[in-house]
Parts: structure tokens; sequence; C-alpha cells
């Protein structure tokens, strides 16, 4: 463990090092004003992320998958007060929070399990070959710039293999601050407040020499008490409790810089540190809020990237990400051994990926990638099990585009080999994964378009449901996920007091083969097997108008609905036939409605969903009922000189609407929360 | 993690099934302490307690079952109280007017009024740990309602005041106690010791509360029986290679090998265990009845239940109960409420098959009408 923690400290001054001396190496440099060309690759507005502005709304309609994007934007205008809240405005999407800052948040996408999505973190996939899943909690919204989730493939022919491989993809972006042609230096310094005890300061710091160099730096600190009340419900009595042992303390660090090696080549640095300390409460249970749990993660990262050009429609990409993540799990209990719990989990990952694209002709677009990585887990357990996997995923993709149809198609190879336990025999796994997807404009000039697409994915089982002591099973198969979607998106200035119409509706059946789940072993022993089916049909709808009664006032309202019939089809004769997958609401959505003026602009929002089960036989006594939880924002930015001052006040579940997402976990009532940014 | 542990060692938590109202060991009016005043006991319904499933939000549930006409009432404290026994109810037992319930998770003790199903008193073990804060297994005594406390206590709950007065260390994670000739027998399993279990059981001196003796046993000694005056002992192994063995504990504190068991009950003059190779969920349990006093292994051919988990013996309505999980597909159902099947103790007819008021295992305990 020390081993690590230096290699930890090293790795940190040595990437900190590193990036500060080829920043000043960089500043020393007489100030040369070329243009800031982004590298485009062809008229398609697939750019690479070199610039602040990504058209990201004509990507979406042209989309031949659903995708759903909320940009920094967005999160003020429709008063989104956290990743949690963001995740509710993304419709398909099911988030499972238990609770407070500190509390855990996964998300699954249209049913398929959490597993099933995937995350990337600017452009790279994050991984956890242990649990599968990615805890978003971690992610606060001040440093990011867009929080995006697509359903499918979609049309990025230089994505990495990675990013096919999964059913879904949530992609997360961090504000880059900078502008290359600028050598004036920005900086943003945030202060939020809220209830039960919150702290929150952040900063974001970017420079660039002008020409070709930019370097930004942004970090974080969350301290939050989390004690916040809830009610219990015990037949006819009703408690009023306090969340108990619940203090979270986390911070995060990243420095990222940009080199402009010529118009068309570049390469990308970053380096993130992430240190988490979060006591658990745990379930609520009756008559008893004690909990000596907690929770301790840190996360460091170093990536690097590279984008080039040959020829003029010859592109390349490359990337490298070292990956270290440390978790360790206590608890203090007279029924452990010497009285205690102590678990660490030590996981890390090196991962490479090359992208080529060749587009022969203008409407033809063929490309190759192909990924390797490389996951490790130790930990402290009395199984003590080391397992290691390797993972080498190729992909071939094309994309074809006629007069006003789109096709994408991609076909996916993976070969995944895993080796339990040194010493012992390899264990590999094959999996062809192909999609297709089509996008058409039925009307030239009309922005109406109809898209539909198939997908076969798969994701590899976990360390934990492969190795975890004894109930694990290391011959455990994939799951297979098939997704098919149909829908349209269309969107129309109306007039210059509806400036902005924008309707998206999708519907779509996904199937689940494979599914793994947990099954008596004998009578005292459980097992995992790959048993399951399930059967989700659905349907999202988005909604965004924007009104304009006056000049200078703009009334927005944003909406978004999702129906989820997910449905169990493992075996006709058992229990759960056809029943609700748990905590799969069968209606869910969110909206807000905005009013900016030139004095305060005020934001009411609200999100909901039906009621869900915590099991899967849908036993009464195991409902969740459904909620809706209305907030209030305000905000105003102040413009001072270049520099500008904004302030915020949120109104959190403003009726103290009592809720559950996850059973035994509730959600805090009425809350508030104010903040203060600068920027320069 | 954690809570993927104890979802998965749910079904293994042990049973408690105690009368302290027949005349096992020690017939006596338990509202006077030391009082040696003999009791004619009519027995005719027993009480079932079953441990839901907490983290599926499905409560469990204390339900009386009438042996006279095999008609079941359930969730009867939530009826009579309007509010929850708590978090996954573990152990039972009946004593005088009283019914002592201990619960694992909420960290409870419930002591209600027998005639009425209202609570009298709630103990919150967990405000003062002192003397262990979950209950496992419960028997009664001279006044005092001993439990096997799973964080390493014995503790003696005072039947007169309702407090816990006295309490005594023992080994890690002691399970299913029993009382015997007038000592408490308690194994230490060291259950959460994966895959080091215990390997010894002490012997504890109910009046002074104190440990006499500790003695070897096998690999994760879980359970101790008492029939016709003669003590059993259920060690479960590892459940994988190391298997589940029953021993008959003699005088001398030695052990016989008696036969493999994963559960076991006691009847009039017999054991009833259940065994299934652990690595095959799918055979069904083969029974085995062993005379308490020579040892001897004998089958009976009866209607089998699906999958066991809990036996109970009623002496006086001579009524057989095996508690059992309901099959959902080819597997048991730890959220679905499982049922009981009673059957005439003499030939083994199944009188009746009862459903219970909830999912989990079952624990039983008897009561005077």
């Amino acid at each position: 463990m020390r081993k690590h923690l230096k290699y930890v400290i090293a790795s940190i001054i040595v990437a900190a090092t590193a990036q500060s001396a080829v920043a000043a190496f960089f500043f020393d440099a007489s100030p040369n004003t070329s243009e800031a060309t982004t590298v485009t690759e062809d008229a398609e507005p697939e750019t690479v992320h070199l610039s602040d502005v990504e058209v990201v709304a004509a990507r979406q309609e042209k989309s031949t998958t659903a995708e759903y994007t909320l940009d920094a934007t967005t999160f003020r205008v429709a008063g989104v007060t956290d990743i949690s809240d963001a995740i509710h405005r993304l419709p398909g999407v099911n988030l499972r929070d238990y609770g407070g800052s500190g509390g855990m948040k996964t998300v699954s996408v249209r049913g398929l399990g959490t597993q099933h999505t995937g995350v990337t973190y600017d452009g790279v996939a994050l991984g956890d070959a242990q649990s599968g899943q990615i805890d978003l909690s971690r992610f606060s919204l001040d440093c990011l710039s867009s929080l995006s989730i697509r359903m499918g493939d979609g049309d990025d022919l230089l994505q990495s293999a990675r990013t096919l491989s999964l059913a879904s993809t949530l992609s997360i972006a961090t504000i880059d601050e900078a502008d290359l042609t600028s050598r004036r230096p920005e900086l943003a310094v945030k202060l939020r407040v809220a209830s039960f005890g919150t702290w929150n300061p952040s900063l974001r710091f970017g420079i660039a020499n002008g020409s070709n160099f930019k370097f930004s730096l942004n970090g974080e600190y969350l301290h939050a008490r989390n004690n916040y009340p809830f009610t219990i419900y015990n037949g006819k009595e009703t408690t009023r409790e306090k969340r108990n042992n619940s203090q979270t303390n986390t911070g995060h660090v990243e420095m990222n810089s940009l080199w402009k090696i010529s118009d068309d080549h570049s390469l990308q640095a970053k380096t993130y540190w992430y240190d988490s300390s979060r006591d658990l409460p745990g379930p609520v249970k009756y008559y008893n809020n004690k909990s000596n749990q907690h929770l301790h993660d840190k996360d460091l990262m170093a990536q690097l990237r590279y984008d080039g050009r040959f020829a003029s429609n010859v592109f390349f990409r490359a990337l490298a990400k070292y990956d270290w993540t440390d978790l360790r799990y206590t608890d203090i209990d007279g029924i452990y051994p010497n009285g205690s719990l102590d678990n660490r989990y030590i996981q890390q990952e090196e991962y490479i990926s090359a992208a080529l694209k060749y587009t022969p002709i203008t409407d033809l677009a063929l490309s190759y990638c192909v990924d390797y990585w490389h996951n490790a887990m130790s930990n402290n357990l009395r199984a003590n099990n080391h397992p290691q996997r390797n993972s080498l995923l190729q992909s071939i993709s094309v994309k074809y585009r006629i007069w006003r149809l789109t096709a994408t198609a991609h076909g996916l190879l993976s070969y995944i080999s895993d080796l339990p336990q040194a010493g012992e025999k390899h264990i590999d796994r094959w999996k062809v994964s192909p999609s297709i997807g089509f996008n058409l404009q039925p009307i030239a000039d009309e922005q109406w378009y109809i898209r539909t697409s198939y997908k076969s994915g798969m994701r590899m089982p976990t360390f934990n449901e492969l190795y975890f002591d004894h109930y694990g099973s290391i011959n455990l198969e994939p799951e297979i996920a098939r997704q098919l979607n149909l829908g349209m998106t269309w969107s129309r200035h109306i007039a210059s007091w509806l400036p902005s119409l924008e309707l998206s509706a999708d519907g779509y059946l996904n199937r689940v083969k494979n599914k793994i789940v947990a099954m008596p072993y004998n009578m005292f022993v459980m097992t995992m097997k790959n048993l399951g089916e399930v059967r989700i049909l659905g349907a999202d709808v988005t909604l965004s108008a924007d009104f304009r009664p006056a000049e200078g006032h703009d009334l927005i309202l944003t909406g978004n609905y999702s129906y989820q019939r997910a449905a169990s089809r493992t075996d006709r004769t058992m229990a759960d036939w056809m029943k609700q997958l748990p905590y799969i609401p069968l209606n869910s959505g969110g909206w807000s409605l905005t009013w900016q003026n030139p004095w305060v602009n005020v934001v009411a929002h609200g999100t909901g969903c039906s009621a869900r089960y915590a099991e899967t036989v849908n036993l009464p006594s195991s409902r969740i009922p459904g909620y809706m939880e209305i907030g209030f924002s305000l905000y105003r930015e102040i413009r001072i000189k270049q520099s500008s001052l904004t302030l915020r006040a949120d109104l959190i579940n403003a009726l103290d609407k009592q809720y559950e997402i996850v059973a035994r976990y509730p959600m805090p009532g009425r809350s508030w929360a104010v903040s203060i940014e600068y920027r320069l | 993690m954690k809570k993927l542990f104890y979802l998965f060692f749910l079904p293994l938590l042990g049973m408690s099934m105690v009368s302290c109202s027949d005349d096992n060991n020690d017939p006596e009016n338990p509202d006077v302490p030391g009082g040696d005043v003999p009791e004619v006991i009519v027995v005719s319904d027993v009480y079932a307690l079953t441990q839901g499933n907490m983290y599926s939000n499905i409560e469990g549930s204390l339900d009386a079952i009438d042996l006279k006409t095999l008609n079941i009432n359930s969730g009867i404290f939530k009826a009579a109280n309007g509010r929850s026994l708590g978090d996954t109810p573990q152990c039972m037992a009946v004593y005088g007017s009283k019914i002592y319930i201990g619960t694992s998770q909420s960290n409870t003790i419930e002591i209600i009024d027998k005639a009425t199903n209202l609570s009298i008193k709630q103990i919150k073990l967990a405000d003062d740990p002192t003397h262990g804060t979950t209950p496992y297994s419960m028997v009664c005594y001279k006044g005092g309602v001993f439990m096997s406390m799973y964080d390493g206590y014995l503790a003696r709950l005072d039947t007169l005041t309702l407090t816990i007065d006295k309490s005594v260390k023992v080994g890690p994670n002691p399970d299913q106690i029993a009382l015997y000739r007038g000592k408490i027998y308690v194994p230490e399993s060291d259950g959460m010791n994966y895959p080091k279990y215990g390997t010894t059981a002490c012997v504890v001196d109910p009046e002074t509360m104190t440990v006499e003796k500790r003695f070897d046993v096998g690999l994760n000694p879980r359970q101790f029986i008492v029939c016709d005056d003669c003590l059993y002992l259920l060690c479960s192994g590892n459940y994988t290679d190391v298997e589940s063995m029953l021993y008959k504990v003699n005088d001398d504190l030695t052990q016989t090998q008696i036969c493999k068991a994963h559960i076991a009950g006691a009847l009039k003059n017999e054991i009833i265990t259940a065994y299934t190779p652990f690595t095959d969920h799918a055979t069904a349990p083969t029974y085995s009845f062993v005379d308490a006093k020579s040892g001897n292994v004998s089958v009976k051919e009866f209607e089998t239940p699906d999958y066991p988990h809990s036996f109970w013996y009623n002496q006086t309505t001579n009524t057989v109960m095996i508690g059992s999980y309901v099959m959902d597909g080819d597997y048991p159902s730890y959220t679905l409420p499982g049922y009981v099947n009673l059957y005439n103790g003499d030939n083994f007819n199944l009188l009746k098959k009862v459903t219970l008021g909830s999912g989990g295992p079952a624990y039983f305990a008897e009561f005077v009408k």
C-alpha cells in the first residue's frame, strides 16, 4: 500500500512537472498571432474538440441514434442544481441515487442495467472492471461544459472501439476555458453554500500563449454534513429522524494542456486526481440509526491524446491513458472478526487506442480503430484474488451520405482474455457486435429528421460477479443487449415571439439475453448465473420552446418524458414473469420553465417518476411510491468591465416532498443553495 | 459489497426454536424467580416468526398457528401495535405470559403480552452495546431469557425488570444456543471470519454468568440441539468441500459424528435432519431421523416440502412442523411468503400446508392459550 502511495505521489509530481515544464516552454515563445483554426476533417460537424464552440445541436439532429445533451448554458437556464438533477432531465436515463451529496449515484439507460452504460470523460472511456459501474457523485457541474447521453453508436468515426462495445454512452465534457488566440488568462472562482453544512468552492483557470499552446487547471472541493431530516412511516407511527454518519469530504483537481503542433496536428494531455472520504449512513432501519461505515476512494488518471491529419482526407487519432484507483471500505461492528471490517481494492488500467479515418470521396468515410486495455485488481480480502483482464477491441466503420440520407454502420470485434489468478488458466471470450443507423431529412430546408438504428452490444461480467470470494462463477458469459430505435427530431423558428421550438420523439425495443442474476448454489450460498432475459418497450419525448413576449424577455420551456416497460421474460413458470424490473418506473420525466429578463432570471423546475418495486416479483410491500420534486432558482449575471459576477440562489424540493429513489435511502426534503461566481 | 454479503448470507442466519413453557428442563413458574412450582401446561398453538427481506423492503411477520384447527393468523404484531416488528426478526422465546422477539438489523428486543399481542417494552440494544447488540437465539431459564449476541456475548434479560442485567463475553459469532442440564451451551461459529470459521464451543453457567468450560468441536459450530435429555451439535463446515455434520455430544464433551446434515431439529425422542450436497441445489433434500439416545440413523417415507429451512415439534398435539421456502421455477424464493407443513407425529401423514405471513426463513416457538 505504501508502495502505491509513493507511486501515486510520484506520478502526480511527474505529470504536474511535465505539464508545467511544457507550459513554460511554450510561454517563452514569442507571441505569434497565427490563426487558431480548428482541425476539421470534412464538411460534417464532427470537429475535433479544439475550440470552445462545439456544434452539438446540429450533430444531434443529424445523428443516426438518439442523443440528448445538456450544456453549461442549459445547466443555468433550466435551473439544474447538481449531477443528479442533470441526469433526471435526460430522457430514458434511470438514476440510482442513495441520497445526499455523498450518496452513490449510478445510471442505467432504457432499462438495460448500469453495466451497459459506458461513461467517457473528455472523450476517453472511464472503466471499473470490479463493479462495472461509475459513481457519478464525483462530478460537479461547476467544471462541466456538457453532459450527453447517446443510445447506440452514433456517427463519430474516430470514436474509440471501446465506446462502441457498450449499449449507451454517457459523455462528460469539462469546461475548456482558454482561447488559443488570446493571451488573456481566464479565471473563474465560485463558492456554493447549501443546506446541511455544505461548502463547495471551485476554481477554473486557463491561459494560452496566443498561438499554439494553452493550459488549464480546474478543481473543486466539497464538504457537507448531509445530516438532513427525513420521515419514517412505520404503520400508524410517523417519526422525524436525521441522517446519521453522513459526512462527505471530496475534492478533485485536474490539469489540461493543448499543444497545436501545426494546423494539422495537435497533442493534448490531462492529469486528474480525485479523493473522496465519505461516511456512509447505510439504509434506514426501523428503530436504529447507528452506522460506522466509511468509504475512501481515490483516483489518479493521466492521459495523452494526439490528433493528426495527413493529406486532405486521412485523419488519425491516438490515445493513451493510465488510471489508478484505490477503494477502501471500513466498518466497525462487534460481529466482524476483531470488531472491524477493512476491505481495500486497488485497480489499475493501462489503455491505448488508435483510429484511422479515410474519406475517399466527399460523402463516404471509412475508419478502423483498435483499442487495447489491461485491468488488474488487487485487494486485501482473505480470498486474495488478483484478477487481470486484457481487452482487445477492433472496429470498422462506414458512413455514407446520399441526398439527404446518412447511413452509418459499425462492426466491432471484441476479444477479452481473463486471468482469474496468476498461474491459472486464461479464460477467453469473443464477441462480434454490429450496428447500423440511418438519418433522413425528408424535406429540404425543413429541420425535420427521422432516424432509425439497430445495435447489438454486450457487457463483460465484472470481477465481482466472476471472482467475489466463492460466490462468483468464473465462466459467466457476457450479457447481450440488442436495441432497435425509431425516432425523429423537429425544430423550427416559428415567429419573432417564438424564435425556437424543438421536439424529439423516439420509440424503442430493447432485449437483454444472458442477464447475470444471483441464484442459490446450495442451501447456504448464492452464485451468479446467465439466466435472465428482459424485454423493454419504451418511448422518449423531449420538448423545448423559447417564447419572446418582448425584447429582453424570454420564456424558455423544456420538458422530457419517458415510458419504460421493462419486463422480465426469463421463465414463464417463475413468479417474476412479465413483472417490471426493480427500480424502473413506468413513467418518468422532468420540466423547467425559465423567465429570462434584464433584472433577475427565475426558473421553476421539476422531476419525478411513477411507482417502482424494490424487487423482482413486484410484491405490494416492496412498492416505492412515485413522486414529483419541484424547485426554484434565481440567477443574475452582473458585468463589471470585462469580468462578470454571477449570483444564484436555489430552493430545492420546495414542497418538502419525502421520497426515495432506492428503498431505504430517503432523499433530502426542502433545502437551499446559494452561489457566487466571479469570472475574470 | 457489504449489502451483497448480507443478502447472500440471509438464508444462513441461524434459527431459534424455543419453548420455555414445556417441561423440558425447568418446570417452574417463570414469574417467580427461582421458584419451583410445577406447571400444568396445555400447549395448543405455535408462533412462527419470519424474517422477510430488508433490502427488498419486505417486512418480517409474527404469525400464530392454531394446531387444533390448523389455521394461521398472520401479522399479529403489526395488527395489534400498528408498527413494524423491526428489520430482520431473528429469534423468539415464549416465557410465561410474554413473547420475546429479537431483531438482528434493528437491534431491538420486543417484549409482547401474549394475551393481547401488545408490546409491553422495546429495548434498543444499540443505545447500550455493553451486552451485545445483535440477538441470534434465545433460551429461558429461572426467570431469565438468555440470548446469544452475534457480536460475541451471551446476555441475560431479567423477566421481572425487563432489562438486560448481565452478560458474559463468549467466542465470536455465537449462533444457536441450548439449555442442557442447567447449563447453556454456546456454539462459537466465528461465521463472519470466512474461511477460518470457529472450532470451539463453550459452557456457561446461567446463575453466575461465567464460562465454565471451552471445548473443541467441528468446523463452524452453529446449533446445539437438546432432545430426550441428550445433546447434539450441528457444525456447518465451510459450505463447499468441508461438509455440514451432526454430532452427538458425549458427557465428557467429546463428539461422535452421526450423519451429514444441513438443518436439524428436535422431535419427541429423535432428531430430524435434511441434507443436500453443497454442489447441487437441484437435488431434493434427503431426510434422516436420529434416535437421540442411541444415535442410530433411520429414514421415513413422507410427503416432503420443497426447500426446508426449519423444524419444530409440538408435544401436546404430537405435531411435526417443517417450514419451507416456496419454489419459484427451479429455485427457492427468498421474497415470496413461504409455508409450513404440519404432520402427524406418529405416522407422518401430512395434515395441512399453511402459508406463512412473509418470506425468508421461519422460527418457531410455543405458547399456552
